[in-house]
């Protein structure tokens, strides 16, 4: 009985010896951990990510502004942009080593209900009931200063506007034309106001805008109704031109 | 003789205890200040520029709604000095774009810095480059 007691004694020993090394080797891995995390300057890389991130959407959305805005003459200028950005990111962050690369879109996708033929990073598609304009590039970034790399991020741009409805009333000699505005998302634009569209008639002639007003249609969401009135010959069909708050352009057709 | 087992054991636990406090972590500061300063700088810029307002600022030159802009999104005890340059690296605003007096920069102890970077405005690669400079008073 004597031996059991013995035994029993030295087990607490080593149990208790087992439970400290337990808790030194937790305590080292999380001390390893935690100095880590405090060590490097997480906050800064994520301002940096985030920057980089945003700059690059605003390179795509205004090389995109240019591109339809020149009506689509210069289809380089998205890829002569993001090379200077490339350039430009690492004058900036110097101490971070920030190297961003970037690929265009080249061939046709199946997005937002239809299909977009990109060229080089662009495409546009104009003078129909439903018209767009768009970007798409990838970006891969990578932060040599604390090892990160292959961060991959993916801006698209879109405009696009659906003419639901042109009517002209030869009797009020008015025109009331429906449409609505998109962007990427498809989420309807509903902050445009009158100057942001213009109209031309079927022989090429501006018509004066009225009025702007947006109303709700239970199929198609929030849209916009534009009233002319003296429109004394029938305009149909009308042009539609629409530039958002970020100066990108689309022509639509009401036919 | 379980009396002995016992202290010892106790003495085990205490000894890993104690040898892990050494090691042990302290929290940060929550008067961490370079690094508030600099996080609040950024986010401020960043907010501007989302909102498609710092862009517009910078590029027609609209140096005195840009200071009320910051001035506004910054807390009131902090002062700030902000330089644009062009790429080229000269100086882009020809008005001080700064709240506080120059002392306060001169005699501040520690000037959080931040580096920002708009890439153009409306159709217009044209980059210019941001230097926030933060004091808090």
């Amino acid at each position: 009985m004597k031996i059991v007691k013995n035994k029993k004694g030295q087990f607490i020993v080593l149990a208790t010896l087992i439970v400290a090394i337990m808790i030194i080797s937790i305590g080292t891995i999380m001390y390893g951990t935690v100095t880590y995390f405090k060590h490097e300057r997480w906050q800064d890389y994520l301002m940096v990510i985030d920057n980089i991130e945003l700059g690059s959407r605003r390179v795509v959305e205004l090389s995109l502004a240019n591109y339809t805005i020149l009506n689509g003459t210069n289809n380089q200028i998205l890829v002569n942009n993001l090379n200077n950005w490339q350039t430009n990111l690492t004058k900036v962050y110097p101490g971070f080593g920030a190297a961003l690369t970037h690929s265009t879109a080249n061939s046709s996708y199946y997005a937002y209900g239809m299909n977009i033929s990109y060229s080089f990073g662009l495409a546009r598609l104009w003078y129909k009931k439903t018209s767009f304009s768009a970007a798409n590039a990838t970006f891969n970034l990578n932060l040599t200063s604390v090892g990160l790399a292959g961060y991959k991020f993916l801006v698209s741009t879109l405009l696009k506007v659906t003419i639901f409805n042109a009517t002209w009333s030869s009797t009020n000699k008015d025109l009331v034309i429906y449409l609505a505005v998109y962007e990427e998302g498809l989420t309807p634009i509903t902050n445009l106001d009158k100057s942001k569209f213009s109209i031309k008639s079927v022989n090429n002639t501006t018509i004066p805008i009225s009025s702007l007003s947006r109303v709700y249609d239970k199929n198609y969401g929030p849209i916009y109704r534009i009233y002319c009135t003296n429109v004394i010959t029938n305009p149909l069909p009308v042009q539609v031109t629409v530039i958002d708050a970020r100066n990108i352009k689309v022509i639509a057709s009401s036919t | 003789m379980r009396l002995v087992e016992a202290l010892l054991a106790s003495f085990i636990i205490m000894f890993a205890i104690t040898f892990l406090n050494v090691f042990a972590v302290t929290p940060l500061s929550p008067t961490y200040e370079p690094s508030n300063l600099e996080k609040m700088g950024n986010n401020v810029l960043h907010d501007l520029d989302e909102k498609r307002l710092l862009g517009r600022f910078i590029y027609n030159e609209d140096w005195g709604t840009l200071t009320i802009a910051l001035m506004v999104s910054l807390p009131p005890e902090i002062y700030f000095d902000l330089t644009v340059y062009y790429l080229n690296g000269t100086v882009a605003n020809n008005e001080t774009i700064r709240y506080g007096t120059s002392e306060v920069f001169e005699n501040s102890s520690y000037i959080a810095s931040v580096a920002y970077i708009v890439p153009g405005y409306q159709t217009d690669y044209d980059p210019r480059f941001l230097v926030l400079q933060l004091v808090r008073r």
